[in-house]
């Protein structure tokens, strides 16, 4: 099922949520909403779920307007943060829920819907724990009763928000692997919230990036990451440096008035000044982060204290110290002019 | 434990002490007196005044008023509580300052105030009395004023639990297709059951002994219009000690078993707790 959503605003008391969104989600796609806290995103998700109204714009399921149509009747999988589990009951009668709710007529045999549940079980790689209760179980494992509750219903749409946020770094790595696995098997049209960009660009077809409740890009994790389209998308996506020209000594650049901006990975670190415009900085820090070393080098003329990635390697290998001088030029530099600001 | 939190253990003993006195003299004392004076003269004059054909009648009406107040209460205190906790509105605050109102309100005064309404001289006085309907000094007036005295309880005891709570879960049902109804009994009901019992327990105490309000718009008709509590006190006024007190055990004995009651759900709601 496709989604359409058409000039989608919303605001809550005293703050603009939502200001005129429109994005387009193709059937089958996996998108993911990044952006901040507070940009919009969860508002947006519970729009498209029916758990909250669009003060205007519409949602289109399949070119329907399904803005008039409950929560209860849109047929959509909503997966909350904090699971949301049904506190009282076991993970087996969690899953089974939107099943047993069903009117009579369309409702499964009792039979039916245990072989159903059994199957989703062994999908989440939960068997064996139906019988448990949700105070017993891991967050990994709600997590995972959580989707196999939603997709009991076979829903049309996937929803979730923040679906990893409670969990830990290691485990959220392994369900985030698992989430695109899963949806390669089962296509369905998925959409999830994520403040975390690294989850957005490894597991999503589609980045979404959002701001103070407007889209600042669409695009693939390769666009998205590559040529971003505001300074604010560039910042979001990673760490990054800036070069005002006002403080370089490029005189072309000087005119436009506008801000470099180059990843800490993205720096050519020179010993000796070269013949091409480099920056004259003294390294004045550094921190080893694993298989990184991060640099700390002060810019020779008080612009400043830009910061540079190397491999320990690499590090290792061109033995730098203290006090060193070393000249900066960004491999990739991306200008954006001041008066987008 | 640290040295700033240990006192001396003459100071904790005398502590302990002072609390247990007071406990038995103002507390315990008073209930076995209340069980000796009414068995003073043996089981058999206890039973007596107790079939008393009045002190039946005023059993009944006990029962009655609270069999009507507390299902009215439950209902009142559920919906209240659901659409305080699961819903923003203007005019929550005030709502809540209104549920709150029985409990800040002497029992007589609102007694009065019902008197003045539906009373022979009140606002609807009447009109009342056009249709032949009688509340002042009469059986609907006694369970008026004992929803009145018992409102907060099943309310204030689910507001803070419900809020808690908060309505994740019931989303998750809608989204997943339950109505309105199936989310009520097979979500939000069952997360709420311990304190739902627990407010119902305290109201119903409540309801059961109950003086102040009920005494204004009952009109002491023995046989008629008296509950356990007013009979009590007609007793004890007419001298009847031993009456008094063996209808007064009764009273005690519903106070003790909602004790128990309350203990039990207390431990209940704490493992509960353990759970989640």
């Amino acid at each position: 099922m496709s989604i359409v959503i058409a000039g989608v605003s919303k605001a809550f008391v005293g703050f603009r949520a939502l200001n005129n969104v429109s994005l387009e989600v193709p059937t089958g796609q996996l998108v993911a909403l990044l952006g901040p806290s507070g940009c919009g995103k969860t508002t947006l998700l519970r729009i498209v779920a029916g758990l909250d109204t669009q003060d205007s714009g519409a949602v289109l399921f399949d070119g329907t307007d399904i803005s008039q149509v409950s929560a209860r009747d849109r047929g959509v999988g909503f997966v909350f943060q904090q699971y949301a589990l049904f506190r009282h009951m076991s993970v087996f009668d969690n899953i089974a829920f939107g099943l047993t709710v069903k009117p009579r007529r369309e409702r499964p045999a009792a039979n039916a819907i245990k072989q159903k549940v059994e199957q989703l079980l062994e999908l989440m790689q939960l068997g064996g724990l139906g019988q448990r209760y949700p105070s017993q179980l891991s967050g990994g494992q709600r997590q995972r009763v959580a989707l196999a509750r939603a997709l009991a219903v076979d829903p049309k749409v996937l929803l979730l928000d923040e679906p990893f946020g409670a969990l830990d770094a290691r485990v959220r790595k392994e369900l985030r692997r698992w989430l695109r696995k899963l949806h390669d098997e089962l296509h369905v049209t998925s959409i999830f919230v994520t403040h975390d960009q690294e989850e957005a660009l490894e597991v999503a077809d589609t980045v979404v990036v959002m701001n103070a409740g407007k889209i600042e890009q669409v695009g693939s994790p390769d666009d998205i990451y590559d040529s971003p389209a505001s300074p604010f998308v560039y910042q979001f996506l990673g760490d990054v440096n800036l070069f005002h020209t006002n403080a370089n000594r490029n005189a072309r650049a000087e005119r436009l008035m506008s801000t470099v901006y180059a990843r800490p990975h993205e720096l050519h670190l020179e010993r000796v000044p070269s013949d091409r415009e480099g920056i004259e900085t003294r390294l004045s820090g550094q921190r080893r982060i694993g298989a990184v070393v991060r640099l700390l080098l002060e810019r020779a003329d008080g612009g400043g204290v830009i910061e540079a990635e190397l491999t320990h390697e690499r590090y290792l290998s061109e033995q730098w110290r203290d006090g060193d001088q070393v000249w900066v030029r960004p491999m990739y530099p991306r200008r954006f002019s001041d008066a987008v600001h | 434990m640290t040295r700033g939190t240990t006192e001396n253990p003459w100071v904790r003993r005398s502590l302990i002490g002072v609390a247990l006195l007071f406990v038995a003299i103002m507390l315990i004392l008073p209930m076995v007196l209340v069980l000796s004076q009414a068995l003073a003269h043996g089981v058999g004059d206890y039973w007596r005044a107790l079939s008393d054909k009045d002190a039946i009648s005023a059993l009944k009406l006990t029962l009655l008023a609270a069999a009507i107040a507390v299902p009215a209460n439950i209902i009142f205190g559920v919906s209240a509580a659901w659409c305080i906790a699961k819903f923003e509105f203007k005019g929550k605050q005030l709502l809540l300052t209104f549920i709150d109102l029985p409990f800040a309100v002497s029992p007589v005064i609102s007694g009065l105030v019902y008197v003045l309404l539906f009373g022979l001289n009140g606002w609807c006085g009447e009109w009342l009395r056009e249709h032949d309907m009688k509340i002042i000094y009469a059986v609907p007036g006694i369970v008026l004023a004992t929803i009145f005295v018992t409102f907060p309880f099943v309310a204030r005891e689910l507001i803070p639990v419900m809020q808690e709570q908060g309505t994740d879960e019931e989303e998750a049902a809608a989204t997943l297709g339950a109505n309105g109804w199936q989310t009520f009994w097979r979500v939000t009901l069952p997360n709420i059951k311990w304190a739902l019992l627990y407010g119902v327990i305290l109201c119903n105490a409540r309801a059961m002994g109950e003086f102040g309000a009920v005494s204004v718009v009952s009109g002491h008709i023995r046989g008629m219009t008296n509950t356990l509590p007013l009979h009590v006190e007609i007793l004890y006024n007419e001298y009847q000690g031993l009456a008094a007190f063996a209808v007064a055990s009764l009273l005690m004995g519903l106070a003790v078993v909602t004790l128990i009651l309350k203990t039990i759900i207390e431990a209940r709601t704490a493992r509960a707790e353990e759970h989640t």
